[in-house]
């Protein structure tokens, strides 16, 4: 016979330890579809992303992006390449930290590099325009992100500030995103509450963990070491990325900014890099 | 006096100091606990206003699950706070909240579990108080007028007459691309316009047009918006609908829409010219559909007491119009609306409409409680003509700070009805044989003019006048071979000419006081008014009479004046976020002044409403009320059809006045979902204990009087409700909707308080479904079964009951379309005598594509393919239990052709 002392001991445990630990165990998943303009060939961002996240932490997963790396337009004279990822691209969320963690392919066909950054700040305007989207109410909101401006709605019925891709920092969830000009879109699929989906809220395992700097570093010595293959008759080299087919498409000026500098005639745009 | 001055320095430093914290701005301050008063960290709480849902401010709790928020300054918001796995909280602040907020949240019993999006760009989409309905989802091309598309919208009800309703809400006005083009009478857009014209349909509820009261004064007002197709956006245009056919005669039709909205200045003009039965009824043009509560500059056109009733196209119910009604009609409106600079407005509208018809009836009318007191037979031939014209302006301005605005509205309106009619009675086995000529002609000028200025911050004042004018001719020819039957009269032809001209003038004028601040809201209003009927009747028996009838009677002139003075005092206050509490009290003085005979009558008015209403979080709302007036009712006096067996008097008794009041009790609950496609409303209504007013019309020695007599103890008890469900893997559409209503009401039949029991039972059900891509079926399907009986034992029991069936098979590939339609209504009266109503129409179309991407179609119509003869329904009304027939328009068919202009 289990005194009364004991009880309340057992029952007080249950309570205060228990509770935690489910709270934990509730990892909630929203279904968004991509359809960007962005990836013309081989699918990548395009098609199911998921998003599993908690109060804390978020994990956003790219389901369609190639898990290994695959070459399309073979057999013809434009060859293209797409840099496959096991763990599908993944960006991590840290809010107590205040950091992201991203996977980037940029010019790194042999190893997929792991770039930390703080937690974008969109400067959003909450619209008076509301819908409904499945059973959750909409709220309009109209931000700048990545050089591009985006009409996005999220809804307060899930409260916390994640969305697709980098997009948060609105007042509950955002369930869609439209770029203006029409290159960017992500549309709501599902929410699950409590996933049965076995997933670890954690930064991407598969690669290398570097800071901005190295990243550019990196680059910049990617650009040189392909300019070295130049001869007097043919030039090579490198380019960055055109902008309007990256989601940040203000983002990837490394080597225009490198080469500005190098070359001297026009003063580097200190703008550019943030 | 040291104390006072420390007193007054003391509130002076409070009040300033107050005045002084909300100048530098305000901080909110607080802290969310869990269940377990622990602190909830990454909590979201944010600011939201009155009527949006939009976040102002929002931020997340801390570790120590505190937050805040600065702000500049504060009205009345609502504090919400949301954390998964929680009920959402939500709480009201003051601008003078100023203690630090500790909410603790519970656990949510019902998480959002999951929410699956199916359709990747949805038919219907909500914005605010605002839903959009993409059209292209609910076309099927069966569709005429945008009437017609409408009433197939989830949610949305149309009755016979055209009056639209959003799960049950009226709709006041039917706007195009924002304007109110069409006014009180918006069926001359929802009925003429061509569904494929319109691209969206928006209804907006709580739509306040005028923008000074839109802080002030939440509107309760629904409204719908049309949205034309695109690309008469970009440049004027519309189409065009050019129709030849034959049947028992030639059939010809032409229906026009021309839109000019690509600049600042709209215009539209609808003209429908035909007699294929598909034209607009004059009747509609002076219909008018508002809300008599609700203020508007357009005053609502008085209710004059009318000699004649016009005589139009008799349809026995229960068929569509087309298969009756024979009739040559042309219609045409035009209407514009003119920005002349940013912030002022002006319409000018014109509307012409003009009927000629040929029909003949037939109606078996009995005394509903005993066949054998009275059994009338009526036999007609009518020939109909009428011609209306109407013009309308309005001058609108709003500042541009929307600190004050006016309108100012002025219409005249010109109207001819006229009918001969050749008419074969048999009353209790006598017959009578008659011929008429009716006429009625009017012509009606108003003006009114609004002025609305803000007061203050939180008040608003409005000006209001409306005059109104008519001048109004009915004359009555009647020539009757057996007059001696009626009137006891000489034997030898007799031909009578009774003509009224009855003059009317009122005008009104209304001051009104409107004041919001946090959630009080208050109305006072000053009305005046005065009006004069004037009835100068002249009467004429061409024949040589017997001096000893005295027949026909000198009537005289008689004058009406009517002065009101009332005072209308409306509340409303919000008690909690859910429940209002609503008082409407009207305080006033009538004068009723007669001349001929002379009477006078001060009439106190008095009339209380309250009540409280609850909104449940997912859209119901209930209702609690109790209603309490003191009303008169003025018995009125009409000379009447001089066929009727009575001598010719005039009689005009004195108004009387009684208490009226009663408790009623309102429930409804809707909800709309527009991502599940469904809707849904119903409506629990019970009145008890009433005392009202009812009105018995009779004829008394050749006149129609209109007598008011009291009747308490009425109970009535009604159900109502609609549901809308889509099923988009089936393709099938259910809809189904219904009321159920019971009432004891005392009647004058044989003395003022014969208890009748009223019972009706009215059930709806379609189901469209499409088979497969090509092939469509919509079935519809509406029952009524009406009884009334007087309430005490062994006494007359009438049991009506009608079933009608729509049947349309639709099939279409990618030019052809085919439609067979099929209708069919079914009615008796406990089950005897049935009567079987039967009408089928066929029809094809070919589409034709031009190369610039415009299409044509190319349309056969073949309507009454079984050729039925004639129609009849069988209705009854309070008294009476009527078997009408209409001769039917023997099949035809219309080739017409389709033109985008």
């Amino acid at each position: 016979m289990k005194s009364r002392a004991q009880k309340f001991f057992i029952l007080s445990f249950l309570v205060f330890f228990l509770q935690p630990a489910f709270s934990q165990d509730h990892i909630a998943k929203a279904v968004y579809k991509c359809e960007s303009l962005i990836q013309k060939g081989i699918e990548g961002y395009n098609g199911t992303n998921t998003l599993y996240f908690t109060a804390e932490k978020s994990l956003y997963i790219h389901n369609d992006y190639p898990k290994k790396d695959e070459y399309g337009g073979l057999g013809t004279n434009s060859i293209s390449f797409t840099k496959g990822d096991s763990e599908g691209s993944p960006i991590f969320t840290d809010r107590k930290e205040g950091v992201v963690y991203f996977k980037v392919d940029y010019y790194s066909p042999i190893q997929s590099y792991i770039l930390k950054e703080k937690i974008p700040v969109i400067n959003w305007s909450i619209l008076p325009e509301s819908r409904k989207i499945g059973t959750l109410q909409a709220i309009h909101a109209k931000g700048v992100f990545g050089g591009r401006t985006y009409n996005v709605w999220f809804t307060p019925d899930i409260p916390l500030p994640y969305g697709p891709n980098k997009f948060g920092g609105l007042p509950g969830l955002i369930l869609e995103v439209y770029s203006e000009d029409g290159f960017v879109k992500y549309k709501f699929q599902s929410f699950e509450s409590n996933t049965k989906d076995l997933v670890v809220l954690e930064k991407p395992k598969s690669g290398k963990e570097i800071t901005d700097e190295e990243f550019r570093t990196f680059v910049i010595n990617n650009l040189l070491s392909v300019e070295a293959l130049s001869t007097d008759q043919v030039k090579v080299t490198n380019g960055d990325p055109i902008p309007d087919y990256e989601i940040e498409k203000n983002k990837y000026f490394y080597i225009t900014e490198y080469k500005r500098q190098r070359d001297g005639s026009v003063p580097a745009n200190p703008k550019r890099n943030k | 006096m040291t104390r006072i001055a420390f007193f007054i320095g003391l509130l002076t430093c409070f009040l300033l100091g107050n005045t002084l914290i909300a100048q530098r701005g305000k901080t909110i301050r607080g802290m969310i606990l869990n269940e377990q008063d622990q602190p909830l960290s990454s909590c979201l709480v944010y600011l939201t206003a009155d009527t949006l849902a939009a976040p102002l401010f929002f931020a997340n709790t801390n570790a120590s699950g505190k937050f805040s928020f600065s702000l500049d300054s504060l009205q009345k918001v609502w504090l919400q706070v949301r954390y998964l796995g929680y009920e959402p909280q939500k709480l009201a602040l003051e601008k003078t909240d100023t203690a630090f907020i500790r909410l603790r949240m519970q656990p949510q019993q019902f998480d959002i579990k999951e929410v699956v999006i199916k359709d990747q760009k949805p038919p219907i989409v909500v914005h605010s108080d605002t839903v959009r309905y993409d059209l292209k989802y609910f076309r099927d091309s069966t569709e005429y007028n945008i009437e017609d598309v409408i009433k197939k919208l989830p949610g949305v009800q149309i009755d016979e007459s055209g009056n639209i309703k959003v799960n049950g809400k009226d709709i006041i006005k039917v706007m195009i691309e924002g304007d109110d083009v069409f006014g009180h009478q918006y069926t001359l857009g929802t009925k003429n316009i061509r569904a494929n014209m319109i691209d969206e349909v928006e209804v907006i509820d709580h739509y306040q047009g005028n923008a000074v009261l839109r802080d002030i004064n939440q509107s309760k007002e629904m409204v719908m918006n049309l949205k034309v197709s695109k690309r008469l956006k970009i440049a004027p245009g519309g189409s065009l609908d050019v129709g030849m056919g034959a049947g028992s005669e030639w059939k010809y039709s032409l229906q026009s829409n021309l839109f000019s909205l690509a600049s600042k200045n709209k215009i539209l003009w609808l003209t429908n010219i035909g007699n294929t039965g598909n034209q607009f009824n004059t009747g509609e043009l002076k219909a008018i559909y508002s809300d008599p509560e609700s203020v508007d500059y357009r005053l609502t056109r008085p209710s004059i007491t009318s000699f004649l009733n016009p005589v139009g196209i008799d349809n026995p119910g229960g068929v569509p119009n087309l298969f009756v009604d024979n009739s040559q009609n042309a219609f045409s409106t035009m209407r514009s609306v003119f920005t002349l600079k940013k912030n002022w407005k002006l319409q000018v509208n014109g509307t012409f409409g003009g009927k000629n018809d040929n029909q003949a009836t037939a109606q078996q009318q009995q005394y509903l409680y005993d066949a054998n007191t009275y059994f009338l037979k009526t036999a007609r031939k009518n020939h109909i003509s009428n011609l209306y014209y109407q013009g309308e302006t309005t001058l609108n301005h709003t500042s541009k700070n929307a600190n004050r605005s006016f309108f100012v509205y002025a219409q005249f309106q010109l109207s001819n009805d006229q009918s001969t009619q050749g008419i074969a009675q048999t009353l209790q086995n006598q017959l009578k044989d008659y011929r008429s000529f009716n006429q009625i002609q009017q012509a009606e000028f108003s003006i009114a003019g609004l002025y609305t200025q803000k007061m203050g911050k939180h008040s608003v004042g409005q000006v209001q006048f409306n005059v109104f004018q008519l001048k109004d001719t009915e004359t009555l020819q009647s020539q009757n071979t057996a007059y001696p039957k009626y009137w006891n009269l000489d034997s030898s032809r007799t031909q009578l000419i009774q003509k009224l001209e009855a003059p009317y003038r009122e005008g009104n004028f209304f001051l009104r006081y409107i004041f919001a601040k946090g959630s009080f809201s208050g109305e006072i209003e000053t009305q005046n008014t005065f009006s004069r009927a004037q009835f100068l009747p002249h009467t004429q028996l061409l024949t040589t009479l017997d001096a000893a009838t005295g027949f026909p009677i000198n009537l005289g002139n008689s004058i009406v004046n009517r002065y009101l003075f009332q005072q209308v005092l409306k509340m409303s206050q919000n008690l909690n976020k859910r429940d209002q509490l609503n008082f409407r009290a009207v305080l006033g003085k009538q004068q009723i002044e007669t001349h001929q005979p002379d009477t006078l009558a001060r009439i106190p008015l008095l009339r209380v409403n309250a009540n409280l209403e609850h909104k449940f979080a997912d859209g119901g709302n209930a209702v609690f009320g109790y209603n309490y007036s003191v009303r008169s009712n003025t018995v009125q006096n009409f000379l009447t059809s001089a066929y009727l067996p009575d001598p010719y008097t005039l009689i005009l008794l004195a108004p009387r006045f009684r208490t009226e009041g009663g408790q009623n009790l309102i429930f409804q609950y809707g909800r709309r979902n527009y991502t599940k496609f469904h809707s849904h409303y119903f409506r629990i209504q019970a009145r008890f204990n009433e005392n009202v007013w009812h009105e018995n019309a009779f004829f008394a020695q050749s006149l129609q009087v209109v007598l008011p007599y009291f009747t308490s103890g009425n109970n009535s008890f009604g159900l109502a409700g609609n549901f809308d469900q889509f099923f988009p893997k089936q393709k099938l559409t259910l809809r189904f909707g219904g009321n159920v209503t019971s009432a004891k009401s005392f009647y004058g039949i044989n003395n003022e308080n014969t208890p009748i029991l009223l019972k009706t039972v009215n059930f709806n059900i379609d189901l469209v479904h499409s088979f497969w891509r090509q092939f469509k079926l919509d079935f519809s399907n509406r029952f009524v079964l009406s009884q009334n009986t007087i309430a005490t034992p062994g006494s007359l029991k009438n049991n009506l009951f009608s079933w009608k069936t729509d049947v349309s098979l639709l099939w279409r590939s990618k030019s052809w379309f085919a439609a067979l339609v099929l209708n069919r209504t079914y009615f008796t009266n406990k089950g005897q005598n049935p009567v079987n109503l039967l009408t089928t129409t066929c029809r094809l179309r070919k589409q034709i594509n031009f190369k610039n991407s415009k299409q044509a179609n190319l349309m056969l119509n073949i309507y009454n393919l079984q050729n039925t003869r004639n129609f009849s329904s069988l209705q009854r009304s309070d008294y009476f239990l009527y078997l009408s027939t209409v001769e039917a328009i023997p099949a035809f068919f219309v080739l017409s052709l389709d033109i985008p202009l």
